[in-house]
């Protein structure tokens, strides 16, 4: 009894198994330039040939001089045009950088750190949430919020 | 090597073998893309140049991201919909399958927005959430991830996997043509699931099975069947086979009327059945009546049915009343009151009354107890008082017990750099038994001075307590208890610190002319380390100055060697008997919803790896 039942068991989890598994699927891979760090800092440091922000957050006092949206692009070959909208709490366009071309070679770069400011003057930043919308060769890749107090 | 009982293993059976469920359902989005990959860690899908068919549109988008325990389905960069008359464009696509209800926004000179389908509970600009909540790079740090190349997801919001791949800790391993990315650890199945099987050498052959059936939150059902064969172990001391079934049912009728049902069954001749009727007349009244029979094992069964309802009229307070009716002639009953008077008195008066038949005896314990209690609060002090009244009415006992409590709030002194606390309770008992009348009398008053912490230095602090308790009874005992603590912080720097901790507690009993009490001393030192590199620990060490001895002394270490394991030990020396009491090691995997541990302890002598969900 004791045997049956344990062949009966392996059977029904061979059968299982074939059924299911396989070693011929082909893992598929990710595209190109995916954006893996949007951030908000009121300030940036170069490390390694990396930009890196400084204190990030997502709330800033309203009187800030500067603030900095750093980005980090994943993978990158032949072209990078970058392009980031600002938007004030009544979702009226702030700023607009336009298409930036920031790479357009033929090598293959891991890593590609680029970053946008805005450097409001005295009582000119508007108290709210402010969002950023972020383009990669002409698609949005990414969107965050900031709050301004 | 205990492996918790085979966690890991049914984990894997739940990924590979076992997951597709039997019945399959009819998808809720069946989506097509480049590539797909998702999280068993976090519950969350990313794709890539997605298409699927939603509101009769064709939606189409660069990239795709899920969070399936939000419910949040958003798609992105240059985004399509596509009807057969219209064609609409634009950045960013947020949605909701189950309420068929989406909102499209475009950055151009301004925010736009624009919805699609039925208005449903969730309002539109409500569906938008953070982008960043998930995303690829989140994903493919997870411990286990799934690439597929099509994916299905279901009304339940289980997701099927097409041509998928699993990839450990990074690493790329076995293939599935289909599979259920969503199996877990405590996720139900929408149909029959075989949810374990299994051998080990104290339990047997165990199989788990269940079935879940929900339909649009109206009806739902879960029942889980459980067995053991002990037939297969030599020398099994207890019943050959072990059958356990468990079913819940529950639906929900309209006009706020709701039924559930409950039923236990035990192969051990134990069983149990409650069916539940509620109903929400308003936001003021409630009605539930259940009926309930209990079978447990030797005994005769019993069957109970009962009535609740509570009703609340406004400024005259709140009343409920309850009646339970059991086989036997038993009967269960209570009622309670309870309102705010000026905002500052609150009055609750409960009585209850119970009949319940002595096991045996064929006597039923009749018991009647009733509670007032009123409390009045104010910005300086509470001032409550309970009277509290049981009778037996089959012993003739009777019990009462006035209670008066008064404490003052804080009061903070020198801009409240000393606090001061005050509490008094006296508590008066009653009892009448066989004619014979027994009262006692007892009254505690705490008092606490405390001392916020005084800067010395820059990096040293000083905090200082002081407590007094005395506790009077009618017989003259008296008992007076005081405290101080002292307590002292010296920081190196942002990440270490050391802190010392002293007390002396001393207790008086008085009788009379007759006083004896104790004086215990304790003197702790802990060093702290919190290094923003990862590297976290404490260790301590307990002196006791009146014995002039070390006592023990406890470590405990933190490392994060990588983004997401961590090493972690503790342990435990015994200067009394000069010996490491016990020694705990772990290796951690914070993997999202779970958490794997590799644990050895000392002293159990066990290796033990366990699989925890959060």
């Amino acid at each position: 009894m004791r045997i049956r039942l344990s062949f009966l068991t392996i059977g029904w989890l061979i059968s299982n198994c074939c059924s299911c598994m396989s070693f011929k699927i082909v893992s598929s891979a990710p595209g190109e330039n995916i954006l893996e760090n949007l951030e908000f800092c009121p300030s940036v440091e170069e490390d390694q040939g990396i930009l890196k922000p400084v204190e990030p957050r997502d709330e800033f006092e309203k009187d800030s001089t500067q603030i900095f949206c750093l980005i980090k692009v994943r993978v990158v070959s032949k072209s990078l045009t970058l392009r980031w909208k600002w938007y004030s709490p009544e979702k009226k366009l702030w700023k607009d950088t336009g298409e930036v071309v920031v790479y357009s070679g033929n090598k293959s770069i891991d890593f590609v750190s680029a970053y946008d400011r805005i450097n409001p003057e005295k009582d000119e930043l508007a108290q709210g949430v402010w969002t950023v919308a972020v383009f990669i060769n002409g698609h949005l890749a990414g969107r965050r919020i900031f709050k301004v107090s | 090597m205990k492996s918790a009982d085979g966690v890991l293993l049914r984990l894997f059976f739940s990924l590979t073998l076992l997951s597709p469920a039997v019945f399959a359902e009819k998808p809720l989005l069946s989506l097509k893309g480049s590539y797909f990959a998702y999280s068993y860690d976090l519950n969350q899908l990313y794709g890539e140049n997605v298409e699927f068919e939603f509101l009769g549109y064709r939606v189409s988008g660069r990239y795709m991201i899920i969070n399936i325990v939000s419910k949040s389905f958003c798609v992105y960069g240059q985004v399509v919909l596509a009807g057969d008359m219209e064609r609409t464009a634009g950045d960013e696509f947020w949605f909701s399958p189950e309420e068929s209800t989406g909102v499209l926004l475009t950055y151009d000179a301004s925010i736009l927005a624009k919805s699609f389908g039925k208005a449903g509970e969730t309002t539109p600009s409500a569906l938008v959430r953070d982008i960043h909540d998930v995303s690829l790079p989140k994903i493919q740090k997870s411990m286990f991830y799934l690439t597929a190349k099509a994916i299905e997801i279901t009304n339940s919001f289980e997701v099927y996997g097409y041509q998928v791949r699993l990839f450990v800790e990074g690493i790329e391993s076995v293939g599935f043509r289909k599979l259920n990315l969503t199996s877990g650890l405590s996720r139900r199945f929408a149909g029959i699931t075989v949810d374990k099987i299994w051998f080990n050498r104290t339990q047997g052959l165990i199989t788990s099975l269940s079935h879940s059936y929900d339909k649009e939150n109206r009806f739902n059902t879960h029942s889980r069947v459980y067995y053991e064969e002990h037939t297969l172990l030599k020398n099994y001391a207890g019943l050959k086979r072990q059958l356990d079934i468990m079913t819940t049912l529950s639906t929900n009728f309209a006009n706020n009327l709701n039924l559930a049902v409950n039923g236990n069954y035990n192969s051990s001749n134990l069983w149990n059945m409650n069916t539940i009727l509620s109903k929400k007349w308003n936001e003021r009244s409630s009605t539930r009546i259940d009926l309930t029979y209990n079978k447990p094992v030797q005994y005769k069964g019993e069957a109970w049915l009962g009535l609740q309802t509570s009703y609340a009229m406004n400024k005259m307070g709140e009343i409920a009343v309850g009646l339970r009716y059991g086989s036997g002639d038993q009967l269960l009953g209570n009622i309670s009151y309870s309102n705010t008077f000026l905002k500052r008195v609150n009055v609750l008066m409960t009585s209850s009354y119970s009949k319940l038949s002595i096991v045996g005896s064929g006597e039923s314990a009749k018991i009647w107890s009733s509670n007032i209690s009123a409390s009045f609060t104010s910005r300086i002090f509470n001032l409550s008082t309970d009277y509290f009244l049981n009778r037996d009415l089959l012993g003739h006992q009777k019990l009462s017990q006035p209670r008066l409590t008064l404490s003052f709030n804080q009061v903070d002194f020198y801009e409240g750099l000393m606090t001061f606390r005050l509490m008094n309770i006296s508590i008066m008992n009653e009892s009448l038994s066989s004619g014979s009348r027994q009262r006692s009398f007892s009254n505690n008053l705490t008092f606490n001075l405390g001392v916020k912490p005084v800067f010395i230095q820059k990096t040293m602090n000083l905090k200082f307590g002081f407590s007094l308790e005395q506790f009077l009874e009618m017989s003259k005992r008296n008992f007076t208890s005081g405290g101080v603590i002292v307590n002292a912080v010296k920081e190196f720097g942002k990440e270490v610190t050391l802190e010392g901790f002293y007390s002396v507690q001393s207790r008086r009993k008085t009788q009379g002319w007759f006083i004896e009490g104790t004086t215990s001393q304790d003197l702790s030192l802990v060093f702290r380390v919190s290094k923003t590199t990862g590297l976290e620990g404490w260790m301590s060490l307990s002196y006791d100055p009146k014995r002039n001895e070390w006592r023990t002394s406890f470590a405990e270490l933190s490392l994060r060697f990588s983004q997401a394991w961590r090493f972690h030990t503790l342990a435990c020396y015994d200067f009394l008997f000069k010996r490491i009491n016990n020694v705990d090691v772990f290796l951690v995997r914070e993997a999202g919803r779970f958490q794997l541990r590799f644990v050895w302890r000392s002293l159990s002598k066990q290796f033990v790896i366990e699989l925890t969900p959060k």
